[in-house]
């Protein structure tokens, strides 16, 4: 029992590691190699676990060495396109100007129903207001809407907006964050001054988000 | 680039791991015939005495190596070649000399057995 216990924990963290370095993706957007990786990951690391007899380092040298493949093939595919094209294959343009391309849905094995649940799930509902619809490779629908059917952006409307900087946790849980503060060029000085001036002290926030335009929010503790 | 630089050093590490296992696993085959050998002549000259003490002597060398090698081999092959070095001595005299004989080759096949496991080949690759 203990054994199990132990190469679990062993195979566990040279998953993640594994893991970690082929990059962070979520499974519904990796490339046709990055999914065959992922799943063959899983099952070479379920056999040292199932099977007590064989020794984990078989294990973890081959998801060491699918590691390595992928990391090779990302770089190579990165450099040459062609490869790309061959491992990953290429978007296809499957509504042009409201008119879906019946030859392209074919060549992908695309159905209407798959289509149009696609387009719903960019709340699209009529295919006469797209202009162009590309299928991904990894299966995802983009869509350009025609210019009339776009939503009104502030540009549109020639309005002036403030911009808004992204906001930083200073303080959570009643610690300053010290990356936040490097980040901000701030000091702690400083922030328990700006804490003051809305009446409070760091260690009595569960939150405190700041940007780089000053825009402050602070989430006070509860007692 | 990071990532490139992650792939050179496991690459590293592989390889590495790769030449300590063909070398441990070839240095304990080469042990382990050497051994097995002298206990097989021992008994073809009917030294039975000397027979005993080399298969002793090869359950020690085994004994001593087991542990790394089943980081490397099957733990199914490692558990059937202790029972084999087990029994061995106990068959080391004279109305036994053919069971003796007979679990030196099954114990010959096996450290081929465990050498290939190691070794790249038609056999162990397909």
């Amino acid at each position: 029992m203990l054994v199990t216990i132990i190469r679990t924990a062993i195979l566990y963290l040279f998953v993640t590691v594994a893991i970690r370095l082929m990059g962070k993706r979520q499974i519904g957007d990796m490339q046709p190699n990055e999914l065959v990786v992922t799943l063959l990951i899983s099952e070479i690391a379920a056999i040292p676990l199932q099977d007590a007899n064989q020794p984990v380092l078989n294990g973890v040298v081959a998801i060491f060495m699918l590691v390595i493949v992928e990391i090779i093939m990302s770089v190579l595919t990165m450099k040459y396109m062609s490869l790309h094209k061959i491992l990953s294959g290429k978007s296809v343009i499957i509504i042009k100007d409201g008119k879906i391309d019946q030859k392209a849905m074919k060549q992908v094995r695309l159905t209407v129903v798959d289509l149009v649940e696609l387009l719903r799930g960019q709340d699209v509902f009529d295919i006469s207001t797209v202009s162009f619809a590309v299928l991904e490779v990894n299966g995802s629908l983009s869509v350009i809407l025609k210019p009339e059917h776009r939503p009104i952006t502030p540009k549109d409307m020639k309005i002036q907006i403030k911009k808004d900087g992204l906001p930083l946790p200073v303080v959570s849980d009643g610690k300053i964050v010290a990356e936040a503060l490097k980040e901000l060029k701030l000091s702690e000085k400083e922030i328990r001054e700006l804490a003051g001036m809305r009446h409070t002290r760091p260690e009595e926030l569960l939150l405190m988000t700041l940007d780089q335009y000053g825009n402050c929010n602070i989430v006070i503790k509860e007692k | 680039m990071k990532r490139l630089f992650a792939a050179i050093i496991l690459i590293i590490f592989l390889a590495s791991l790769c030449v300590t296992a063909t070398l441990i696993v070839g240095n304990s085959y080469r042990s382990f015939q050497q051994e097995l050998s002298e206990c097989v002549t021992a008994l073809k000259q009917k030294d039975y005495d000397v027979a005993k003490e080399k298969s002793a002597a090869l359950a020690r060398v085994w004994q001593e190596k087991r542990g790394m090698l089943s980081a490397f081999i099957n733990h199914d092959t490692v558990e059937e070649v202790d029972e084999t070095v087990a029994q061995l001595s106990s068959f080391a005299n004279k109305e036994n000399e053919a069971h003796f004989l007979a679990e030196c080759e099954v114990l010959k096949l096996k450290f081929i057995e465990m050498k290939e496991y190691c070794g790249v080949s038609l056999h162990t690759l397909f």
